[in-house]
């Protein structure tokens, strides 16, 4: 590659950046440095509307261990390159495998894999980065060992640690990940490695049974940052329960939402339903049944009321559609059955149970999450539009069915102005609710990226007026995002950026986080 | 892991077929299946359910089948330019994950019916 095309750290001199390069050879070896545009292609390539150019990265470095990080640092230092790190790397949607700045250096952290301990009394894991849920699922499966854990849909390819610092969810009642992590490993910039909580005592091993430790805090700091390079992190299992009742409840109108909400909030709350709770609409099941969006549309623009109604009709699917599992013993769940029962029918639902769900793959693969068991069905999603082009909008919302209603309206306007449809659904963590968008479009077709770019920076700054913040955002739109959260926590953040990394090495501009 | 286990039982056919075994007694097409079983399966797989095969159908209109492992015409080569790049909604694989021994393996089990 030539070097004027070459995507350089800000800042950096040909000189300099080679010179790095020539020394993080050194450390971790050449053939786990990459710098040529081809073997960077999987660390480049990105679904969010905006140009590959903006998130090329420099190079990319695959680091074994905390040793060779700490070296790492020493020379990202020496001479001010930033390192991006990834864990697993598929934050699809969310920038990918690419740097949030042209020209950082990706640190991948894949070949860090181990699964360091599974303690099956406590239900604890101790794991490195480049794990997969796939490979921790197999593991527990090849010792026998009846534990669960949480995952994101992806989870085939994806994995607990990158999930857990971007503050990622799941499906069963440990869906909210960073909520049940325990303990952390922490390379910071200047090269020292804290562990987080009981872990930064010498010989304590209470590191993956209590959070909090004496004093501060700090794990918050290090999920949707750039504080440091999180080498390794406790995870709770659970164990699995005697008898797991996983359920989907349709009902009829887009409207419904109100009366779903209102009346299943009690029951997450009081843990009758002790899992996250989703609400998927029409259109986020359709692509995974699989429905095609050519059989209903011909066309730009967005998707039809009426043929929205006629896919529902057509394919037994709901304008809504609750997930939701009873977790405990068969007495226990046989109790809470009645009242879900006693619920469904008090607000028009259609109870589909798994016996009566076999064959509907979109009900499957959404049984399996809930039980943490990986899969990849939730890409059907991505053959609805084709083209390659998805970014997540994703605000968080009150669990009051007045509040969905008053999202899912405003944001169906706003996408079908722009031509694209509400692909949506609401997690519900305990109180509130993720309310998850997928902005599918071709990104083959320069207009229509242009499109999804002014549409996600609509809805952004509409949801923002009414007080509705992102729970989470992609790598394009960090700073944006950053900026409805208002000044003095940006400033706090700033601060102690200045602090840990004076230098800003690690993934300046991350969340909006920079100096 | 239990997926590769049974992975490499059903690859013994193709083994027996592409016969080129390894010292340890695995062909290399056979260990591709491997690769494929970790990888690749869950949206590659054969019959409903699976997001991959199924946008290859959509594309193909039954002029080639949608499944990977039915295919006839695919080349080794192709096979590492779509892992590695990725194509349209389908993600990429680094070689942290697919290693480029394990991804030759893979290109020879994918290509183990190529008749051109
Ligand atoms: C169809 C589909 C469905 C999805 N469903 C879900 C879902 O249900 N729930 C959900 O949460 N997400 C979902 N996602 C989004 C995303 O794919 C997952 O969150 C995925 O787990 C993130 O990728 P990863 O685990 O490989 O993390 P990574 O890509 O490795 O990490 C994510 C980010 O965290 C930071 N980071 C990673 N590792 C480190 C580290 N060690 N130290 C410091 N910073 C680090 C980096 O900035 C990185 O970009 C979905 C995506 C798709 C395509």
């Amino acid at each position: 590659m030539s070097s004027n095309k070459r995507a350089l750290p800000k800042g950096v001199t040909v000189g300099d950046f080679d010179k790095a390069m020539r020394e993080i050879r050194a450390i971790v070896g050449a053939e786990y440095v990459l710098v040529d545009e081809e073997p960077l292609a999987p660390y480049s390539k990105i679904m969010i509307p905006v140009p590959d150019a903006q998130h090329a990265p420099s190079a990319a470095v695959m680091p074994d261990g905390v040793e060779q990080i700490r070296k790492i640092m020493k020379v990202a230092n020496k001479y001010r390159v930033p390192v991006y790190p990834i864990s697993t790397g598929k934050n699809i949607g969310y920038g990918s495998a690419a740097p949030v700045e042209r020209g950082q250096i990706v640190m991948d952290l894949k070949r860090m894999n181990r699964i360091i301990e599974v303690d099956a009394e406590l239900c604890t894991a101790l794991v490195e980065p480049g794990v997969t849920y796939q490979q921790l699922y197999d593991y527990l499966q090849e010792h026998n060992l009846p534990l669960w854990f949480s995952c994101p849909a992806p989870s085939a390819i994806a994995g607990p640690v990158g999930n857990m610092v971007d503050r990622g969810v799941g499906y069963t009642p440990y869906g909210e990940h960073f909520m049940f992590s325990c303990g952390m490993e922490v390379v910071l910039a200047n090269g020292d490695v804290l562990r987080t909580g009981m872990g930064a005592m010498e010989n304590s091993n209470t590191w993956q049974v209590f959070k909090w430790g004496y004093g501060p805090t700090l794990d918050g700091i290090f999920t949707q940052s750039n504080y440091g390079i999180v080498t390794k992190m406790g995870m709770w299992l659970m164990p699995a329960p005697p008898d797991f009742r996983p359920f989907c409840i349709q009902y009829p109108n887009e409207t419904d939402i109100t009366k779903i909400v209102d009346a299943l909030r009690p029951l997450r709350i009081a843990m009758v339903i002790p899992n996250a709770v989703v609400i998927a609409h029409t259109l986020w099941e359709a692509p995974c049944t699989p429905v095609k969006r050519t059989d209903y549309v011909t066309g730009p623009g967005a998707i039809s009321d009426d043929a929205v109604l006629k896919i529902q009709a057509d394919h037994n699917i709901g304008a809504w559609n609750v997930y939701a599992g009873l977790y405990g013993t068969k007495e226990t769940n046989d109790a809470n059955w009645k009242i879900i029962e006693a619920v469904a029918a008090a607000t028009g639902g259609k109870i589909i149970t798994e016996e009566a769900s076999r064959g509907s793959k979109a009900l499957e693969y959404r049984f399996d999450l809930m039980k943490g068991k990986p899969n990849l069905g939730e890409f059907g999603l991505y053959n609805w539009r084709g083209g390659g082009g998805s970014i997540w909008f994703a605000p968080v919302s009150q669990a009051k069915g007045s509040e969905t209603l008053k999202q899912m309206k405003m944001a169906k306007e706003i996408l079908g102005k722009y031509g694209f449809d509400y692909v949506g659904e609401f997690i519900v963590g305990w109180r509130d609710m993720h309310h998850v968008i997928d902005l599918l479009y071709d990104r083959s077709d320069e207009t229509q990226q242009k499109n999804a770019y002014a549409c996600y920076d609509e809805l952004l700054h509409t949801f923002a007026k009414e007080g509705y913040g992102m729970y989470r955002a992609s790598t394009a739109f960090a700073e944006k995002v950053a900026a409805t959260y208002g000044p003095v926590k940006r400033d706090i953040e700033k601060r102690l950026k200045k602090a840990l990394d004076p230098n800003n090495i690690i993934a300046p501009g991350r969340c909006g986080i920079s100096l | 892991m239990m997926k590769k286990l049974f992975g490499v039982c059903t690859a013994l056919v193709t083994a027996l077929a592409s016969g080129q075994a390894w010292a340890g007694g695995q062909t290399e097409a056979e260990r591709g299946l491997a690769v494929f079983q970790e990888w690749c399966v869950s949206c590659h797989g054969i019959g409903p359910g699976h997001p991959g095969t199924q946008a290859l159908d959509h594309r193909y209109q039954g002029a080639l089948a949608g499944a990977l492992e039915q295919r006839t015409d695919l080349s080794p080569e192709i096979v590492k330019a779509f892992v590695r790049n990725g194509i349209s909604v389908m993600p990429f694989f680094r070689k942290t994950e697919i290693s480029d021994a394990e991804l030759d393996a893979l290109g020879a089990y994918l290509a183990r019916n190529d008749q051109r």
